[in-house]
């Protein structure tokens, strides 16, 4: 999550730096966006505000550890098993912890504390089982990055910008044409209304988890090709993909994108003049700023 | 022994966190995850004002407290208007920027170096520089704020309160100004946490952000849940159980490092246990669910 911009002394004038800064937001944007809209399709559809997402992120980023580093598979073979395996891992927590809360109607805020509680689970265990030191996915010499300008763009950031663009157009054909999009559309629309009309309801929560996991394992494998990982990196990503879903309108596509986009270029281009420790300021000051004028659209009027 | 008085004092301490926060999230019925920043909030506040400006120790608790109830005011307001998870997600938001203030605002709280070579209390000529001294203190303090809150939660105030966490619309409509008890409630719950923090720092001697991390927030929400929404006697045992474990585990002989993590899974399991086979908590009545 730490892109932190670096003052490397090469750059001309302003312009350079506005570009470097212009490409970081961009990289940043891309992948807060998968996050975003991960979180809001499992809010919207669950009416589940998840404080576990992030947990999604750090379980696929040690899953593709234990596969590469461990069992010395390639690069692709750990990537695709990693986002094969964590959803399978959310759905079994799914089935411990949520199922049961689901089946008795348990009010919202309950699935934030037992959310809570499963993080909190998660993080311990990651922890216990591969320590708290970092641990890095890299093997090999970093390659150099292409220019651009005078700035500087490295092959895996190429990726993250085009898996995520491939990613969303997916994700919206998916939404819009098929009937499992349709169905889940329709859920988030009047969930009452649509198991009148013949969806299986929990089958759709289930796939809508699923799927939720999946795209934050993919974020969380793009992430980790650039960083090193730790037991609590998810948080960070959980409280990216809260903002920038809470910036966008809740469970569209576009809205995704525009709340990641804009977390990224907000905070990029907030550390320009400040030190880089401000960054989780930042966005959450950015959060309470679209709180504060937009209530509305957080619930502040009207019942959600 | 020493382990003891350690214990002591710090269930104390969590006991002062954990009622006042039931004010919020159990009377109320608040999402609140930024009761650790009122916490830093008035550690760092009476270190300060201890240090800085040589307050003698009733009147630093009192200002640190009212400069943490003042915090609980300026987040109180404007987040008062969201409801559940984005008031969680803007209380928490709150707490993270508490965070980064104190690790960055370098001129004033020392950023991560921390405050160090805070004084022992002094009061009516006696000083609080023994374990024993000071866990009667603590008790004192405790003793004070469950009177307080039990006063309060008794009272009209109270009822109101419980009024508006089970039907908001309800006591809106028999012409309660919801917003003006929330954000009370708020800030009555941020007064008392700043007590907490001021012994915290007179306790440790040392203050650092990381001893205020938003995890501490989720810990002493947790605290609540499990004693049971709007039960003090419920949030004082959840309290004791939750600081009085960990030391427990220690005398398994388990190596630090296994036993912190083995405490954080425990409380997460516990959580999710209480949350599904024991909605109400430990000693809570409410069976609304």
């Amino acid at each position: 999550m730490n892109r932190s911009f670096r003052w490397s002394g090469n750059f001309s004038g302003w312009r350079d730096v506005f570009l470097q800064i212009l490409i970081n937001s961009i990289i940043a944007g891309s992948v807060y966006s998968l996050l975003a809209f991960g979180f809001t399709l499992i809010f919207g559809i669950l009416s589940f505000f998840n404080l576990s997402h992030g947990i999604a992120f750090t379980v696929a980023a040690y899953i593709s550890y234990v596969i590469r580093i461990k069992l010395h598979l390639a690069l692709p073979v750990s990537i695709a098993l990693s986002i094969l395996f964590t959803p399978v891992a959310m759905l079994g927590v799914y089935g411990v912890a949520y199922s049961p809360l689901r089946k008795r109607r348990a009010p919202s805020w309950v699935f934030v504390v037992a959310s809570l509680g499963v993080a909190t689970f998660m993080e311990a265990l990651i922890t216990f089982i591969f320590g708290s030191d970092l641990v890095s996915l890299r093997t090999g010499e970093t390659r150099p990055g292409y220019l651009i300008g005078s700035a500087v763009i490295t092959e895996v950031q190429l990726w993250t910008i085009g898996v995520s663009i491939f990613v969303m157009v997916l994700l919206s054909i998916l939404m819009k044409e098929t009937k499992v999009g349709k169905a889940m559309r329709g859920v988030a629309n009047d969930g009452e209304m649509s198991g009148i009309v013949g969806i299986n309801i929990e089958k759709i929560c289930l796939f809508t988890f699923g799927l939720g996991a999946a795209l934050t394992a993919i974020a969380g494998n793009l992430v980790s090709l650039e960083q090193d990982l730790f037991p609590t990196m998810g948080q960070a990503a959980l409280l990216k993909a809260i903002v920038a879903a809470s910036i966008g309108v809740g469970g569209s596509i576009p809205g995704a994108l525009f709340g990641g986009f804009l977390l990224g270029v907000v905070e990029n281009f907030g550390i320009w003049h400040i030190n880089a420790s401000w960054k989780d300021g930042i966005a959450l000051a950015l959060l309470i700023l679209f709180i504060l004028f937009r209530p509305k659209f957080f619930g502040g009027e009207t019942e959600r | 022994m020493a382990v003891l008085y350690h214990t002591l004092i710090m269930a104390g301490i969590y006991i002062i966190l954990t009622t006042s926060l039931n004010l919020v999230a159990g009377y109320t019925g608040l999402f609140s995850f930024c009761h650790g920043a009122f916490y830093a909030i008035g550690a760092y506040a009476g270190a300060l004002l201890t240090l800085k400006l040589g307050f003698p120790f009733w009147a630093e608790v009192l200002g640190a407290a009212f400069i943490a109830g003042i915090g609980g005011l300026a987040i109180g307001c404007p987040t008062l208007r969201v409801r559940g998870g984005y008031l969680a997600l803007a209380t928490y938001g709150f707490a993270v920027i508490i965070f980064t203030v104190l690790n960055n605002w370098e001129s004033v709280t020392r950023g991560p170096l921390g405050i160090r070579n805070i004084p022992h209390v002094k009061l009516f000529g006696m000083t609080f520089n023994s374990l024993w001294s000071f866990t009667l203190l603590v008790a004192f303090f405790v003793f004070i704020t469950i009177f307080c809150l039990r006063r309060l939660v008794g009272s009209s105030f109270g009822k109101v309160l419980l009024a508006i966490r089970e039907d908001e619309t309800a006591a809106l409509a028999i012409g309660k100004d919801i917003a003006r008890f929330k954000v009370a409630s708020f800030s009555i719950g941020a007064f008392f946490a700043g007590i907490a923090g001021t012994l915290y720092a007179h306790y440790v001697r040392f203050i650092d952000p990381t001893a205020f991390v938003a995890q501490e927030s989720f810990l002493v929400y947790s605290m609540v849940i499990l004693g049971g929404r709007g039960s003090m006697l419920g949030s004082v045992l959840a309290a004791l159980l939750l600081v009085v474990l960990p030391e427990a585990l220690r005398f398994l002989g388990l190596p630090s490092f296994c036993a912190v993590q083995l405490r954080q899974m425990i409380y997460g399991a516990l959580i999710v246990l209480i949350v599904i086979y024991r909605p109400q908590g430990i000693m809570g009545k409410v069976q609304r669910f």
